[in-house]
């Protein structure tokens, strides 16, 4: 079963270092900001984060043939989307002209949504994501967010474990049974991949308990914030945000 | 260093998967725990290692009764499982390697990585070799030095190369002082580093002592012994720099 990450980074420059070595709870932050500031922000001020997304996306590496089938994916996503809106709009009065801009706002709008996730992704690790996303917690679930942390952590890298046995069972069955009708097929791959999974889930537990990752030690922050990592991230988001209110 | 009597594990209320287990095991020895698929291998591993608890019987480890204390057991030892991508948490070999650890002992992990020569802490764990991930998987269980090293087929599915080099970090474990369990199905790469062989069947314990009395009733339990002493040649070193071959006497 050969296991490749979801997004597998490899930093081409110094924008990519520099994204990578930044840390998540600064880009988390920005994430947010920027994903609710987005839906509001004028078009000629969206082409900002749009490039960044572009730019970062390519410094990470982002553009392989190993990443193609997820940039696929990302590319049917917003097709459907941006697809629907124009259906939709024109479905409830709109001129041809007034429903396709529309659509192709909302698809520019949901590309740049898609390039900073993917910079997120690729920039951060999914054990760093689950630190950051249980730091913001802290406050809120206490003694209990490091297991948000390993939670979060596990998810990310289960994902890619998944994808593998799927495909495994997709070109098993494939050999075994070329003309499978897809209905029966609709009913074997879930079940095999429960099958499979459940296995592989509680195999995961032992590890994590072998390895004795199930303690708050364990997932505790591996440093500090550096102030300069929280101006890089929020003053650019700030300035989006400016942008919207001032109108 | 290890002490079990009448052990018996079972999920209830299934029926008993490990049945009536008995062995002692020093300081500085390494078992190697052989049987047939579904055994009970491996759920034997997760008990020594503290992650199971035994339904009846007595489990000394470390002079920790294992029965009442599962938290010290745990401290104390250290599994290593057989699927390196599901061990395997961190995105590169730096972030897997340190998990876990104290700011201070981050160098101490990144020092032991240069010398197993793995590749480059930046290194991201999916371009590793089968090989590279086994090594990773036991020198992230060797960072939590470990009284007891229990290993789930460390040979499994490796080259001549990598086996050598799991049989290096064994044979330099025990020169340290480490007791090692090791389960393993291929008896060859391990024969001549064995102190004891603990056979298991159906999950009940068939055999348990030194080479020379186990060996030669594997062919009855549904194990294969090595070849050397299938021969008559007694335990043959594994390679060229290994040392000399045991006391064991083939088989008449």
């Amino acid at each position: 079963m050969a296991v490749v990450p979801l997004l597998a980074p490899n930093p081409r420059d110094g924008l990519g270092r520099a994204l990578l070595a930044l840390d998540a709870r600064p880009k988390l932050a920005f994430a947010l900001l920027t994903g609710l500031i987005l839906w509001q922000l004028p078009l000629v001020a969206l082409l900002f984060p749009a490039v960044f997304g572009f730019l970062s996306c390519r410094a990470l590496g982002a553009f392989t043939r190993t990443n193609r089938g997820l940039w696929r994916m990302a590319g049917m996503f917003i097709l459907v989307w941006s697809g629907l809106k124009v259906g939709l709009d024109i479905w409830g009065g709109a001129d041809l002209g007034v429903g396709l801009a529309a659509g192709g706002e909302f698809g520019v709008r949901l590309v740049t949504l898609v390039g900073l996730g993917f910079t997120l992704t690729l920039s951060t690790s999914p054990r760093r994501l689950g630190l950051g996303l249980a730091w913001y917690l802290q406050p809120l679930l206490r003694s209990q967010a490091w297991k948000t942390a390993m939670a979060l952590s596990l998810m990310i890298h289960f994902l890619p474990l998944g994808l593998a046995a799927l495909g495994g069972l997709h070109r098993g069955l494939a050999m075994r049974w070329s003309d499978c009708p897809w209905q029966i097929r609709l009913r074997l791959i879930p079940l095999g991949l429960l099958r499979v999974l459940s296995q592989a889930t509680w195999t995961q537990t032992l590890a994590v308990a072998a390895r004795n990752l199930d303690h708050p030690q364990a997932w505790q922050p591996e440093r500090s914030v550096h102030l300069w990592e929280w101006i890089v991230a929020i003053v650019p988001a700030l300035a989006l945000l400016f942008t919207v209110v001032s109108g | 260093m290890i002490s079990a009597g009448s052990l018996h594990f079972a999920y209830a209320p299934s029926p008993p998967i490990l049945r009536d287990i008995g062995f002692q095991l020093d300081k500085g020895q390494i078992l190697g725990l052989v049987g047939p698929n579904g055994a009970g291998k491996s759920t034997l591993l997760a008990l020594l290692a503290g992650l199971l608890t035994p339904s009846t019987g007595t489990l000394r480890i470390a002079q920790v009764d294992a029965m009442h204390d599962n938290k010290t057991v745990r401290r104390k030892t250290a599994l290593v499982l057989q699927e390196a991508d599901l061990t395997i948490i961190g995105t590169t070999v730096g972030e897997d390697i340190c998990l876990g650890l104290s700011p201070k002992r981050r160098a101490e992990a990144l020092d032991l990585a240069t010398r197993l020569r793995l590749p480059a802490p930046e290194t991201p764990v999916h371009i590793l070799s089968h090989g590279q991930k086994r090594k990773l998987c036991l020198a992230t269980a060797l960072l939590r030095r470990p009284e007891i090293l229990l290993l789930d087929e460390p040979f499994a599915g490796l080259d001549y190369p990598g086996i050598r080099e799991v049989r290096g970090m064994l044979r330099a474990n025990q020169d340290n002082g480490l007791t090692q369990i090791v389960a393993c199905h291929d008896l060859e790469p391990l024969a001549d580093l064995a102190d004891l062989w603990l056979v298991l069947s159906n999950g009940q314990q068939t055999a348990f002592g030194p080479a020379q009395e186990v060996f030669p009733l594997l062919e009855s339990m549904d194990v294969r012994a090595p070849c050397s002493w299938r021969a008559g040649l007694g335990i043959l070193p594994w390679d060229d720099r290994h040392k000399p071959p045991s006391a064991a006497t083939p088989p008449s």
